[in-house]
């Protein structure tokens, strides 16, 4: 009994572990979607107070996965289509947020945009909400074989935080 | 067993097959991969690249192969078409049916050459704005003599044949000879879905079909005289339409209705039906459904319903997983019904090649007694080029 409570116990925790992710909403024309989903999130969110704070979270574009590998290669191309982007990371810098809403500076493709967010807290989790235009960051319009990729991009991010 | 063998000839074969399970690779809409919105027919450059790259497996490919490499081998001739215009594909399906498998005194088994269709398709203007499909082929004729009365009976007959105008990327119209638009397009032609509304393989029409696309709706009205190569007395004239609803970004709902009518019979049909999006390739398909079928010389009236369940799970790219359940009640009336259901597995090992196993079981129930479980298994192929 005492194993099968430990066992059950360790389960439990395992699928409750707060696991920071990124993942993108990408609307297809003339219809469908992906999404593409990023596991291997950088940095630190801080929490003082009521008020959340991060100098730097950063993904890798080629972390990315929407489920078809050349969907893949099609998408870590596009979004490192500019000369001007010398990294392969998408960074999310100088966040400040409170109740419920926030800023920051999102840079893709090398180009660096301020970003408004919403988000909301559960546990030690935070889920950030924020709408981007693909346009917005010198992303061309992308097509392949008549089947292209709407220009709004939604974006949810979950990450653990600590508490100061 | 004769006539058992050709229903489930008529009803299985799937001429102008739809993947609607598709749906849990983020494809709500047909109109991504066929030239035909309502789906069926030939895959149009992306559907093709997406059935190699995403649908069938890529553990038989060479090892230097990229996807890239992949997506340029799943045109034509194993290339990538040099021009925009045109576009041929040639499409089998057969498969071996075996019936009572086990059983000493009944079982049968026999294989079907189902469907060898060759395909031409005239496309023009940015996005394929205007686009000419013909698909002709071969189907077999029913077993035993031809019908007295009835003109036209050959193997070799044209599938479809139709022209469509996308005057927007929402909007487009097509006319000629296509599949009525109803329901959950299942692959299985043997859908109780399919057979009681008359929507499977053979039941094409000469009409004309609307379409728009929204963000979130997808609307698709069809007026239409029957199939004017058969007898006019025989011809199902009426109309039909659906609406879908795409639900929590991903998920599709939708509703139907059709009317159609010959000297004989006058058929009214309307379904619901959901596709929910599983994510990976997975799917769970849903659709219940009502036929009355009004016969004309007896003035008699029969309403029948019917609703099918389907699973389909995705473990590992290429493959399939399916579970199937299918209610029919033949008469609203009538306390019998009838359950089939049945496992089934399908693979793509490679772009151009589709190997499926299915298990079918069904048995009708009535509130005295009921029948023996009939047993069936299919093995189909189905090539692409």
């Amino acid at each position: 009994m005492k194993k099968i409570f430990i066992l059950f116990t360790l389960f439990f925790s395992l699928i409750t572990l707060a696991e920071d992710q990124v993942t993108v909403f990408v609307s297809l024309s003339p219809a469908g979607s992906f999404t593409a989903v990023s596991k291997k999130v950088k940095g630190n969110l801080k929490r003082i107070g009521d008020n959340f704070t991060s100098d730097k979270i950063s993904v890798t574009v080629e972390s990315f996965k929407t489920g078809i590998d050349l969907r893949d290669e099609h998408f870590w191309k596009h979004l490192q289509s500019s000369k001007a982007s010398s990294s392969s990371k998408i960074t999310l810098t100088d966040l400040k947020a409170a109740v419920g809403k926030g800023m920051g500076i999102l840079e893709v493709n090398g180009v660096k945009k301020p970003v408004t967010i919403a988000y909301t807290t559960k546990g030690n989790e935070v889920l950030v909400k924020f709408n981007v235009k693909a346009s917005e960051f010198k992303l061309s319009k992308a097509e392949y074989l008549g089947v292209g990729v709407e220009d709004l991009v939604k974006v949810e991010a979950t990450f653990g935080f600590k508490s100061n | 067993m004769k006539f058992l063998t050709f229903f489930i000839l008529l009803t299985i074969t799937t001429t102008a097959s739809a993947y609607v399970n598709f749906i849990g690779h983020g494809y709500t809409s047909c109109l991504n991969c066929h030239y035909n919105p309502a789906g069926g027919g030939p895959l149009n450059d992306y559907g093709r690249v997406v059935g190699a790259t995403a649908i069938s497996s890529g553990a038989l490919y060479p090892k230097d192969w990229n996807e890239e490499k992949v997506a340029y081998t799943s045109g034509f001739l194993f290339r990538k078409p040099k021009q925009n215009w045109l576009r041929t594909q040639i499409n089998y399906r057969g498969f071996q049916l075996v019936q009572s498998p086990g059983s000493e005194a009944n079982q049968t088994e026999r294989w079907i050459n189902m469907q060898l269709d060759g395909r031409v398709i005239l496309k023009f203007g940015e996005n394929d704005k205007f686009v000419s499909v013909l698909n002709y082929g071969y189907a077999p004729l029913p077993p035993g003599p031809k019908i007295q009365g009835v003109k036209n009976q050959t193997e070799w007959r044209s599938r479809e044949h139709y022209l469509g105008y996308r005057f927007t990327p929402k909007f487009g119209v097509y006319a000629g000879l296509m599949d009525k638009v109803f329901g959950l397009r299942t692959i299985e032609h043997i859908a109780y879905s399919r057979s009681i509304p008359q929507m499977a393989q053979n039941d094409q029409v000469h009409g004309l079909k609307g379409h728009y696309l929204g963000e979130k709706w997808e609307m698709f009205g069809q007026y239409f005289v029957g199939n004017l190569a058969q007898d006019e007395n025989l011809r199902m004239k009426g109309a039909t339409g659906m609406i879908e609803r795409t639900i929590f970004d991903i998920h599709r709902i939708g509703t139907s209705l059709t009317r159609s009518e010959n000297t004989f019979l006058t058929l009214m049909s309307y379904s619901a039906h959901a596709k929910f999006n599983l994510k990976e390739g997975s799917a769970l398909l849903g659709e219940i459904g009502q036929t009355s079928k009004d016969s004309k010389n007896g003035n008699t009236e029969e309403v029948s319903r019917w609703g099918l369940l389907q699973t389909y799970l995705r473990p590992v790219r290429g493959l399939y997983v399916l579970t199937n359940i299918e209610y029919k009640k033949d008469d609203v009336n009538m306390e019998d019904y009838t359950v089939r259901w049945g496992p089934g597995i399908q693979y793509f090992p490679i772009q151009r090649f589709e190997f499926r196993f299915d298990i079918y079981n069904e048995r009708n129930f009535s509130p005295d007694s009921s029948t023996k479980d009939r047993w069936s298994y299919l093995l189909q192929t189905h090539i692409w080029l």
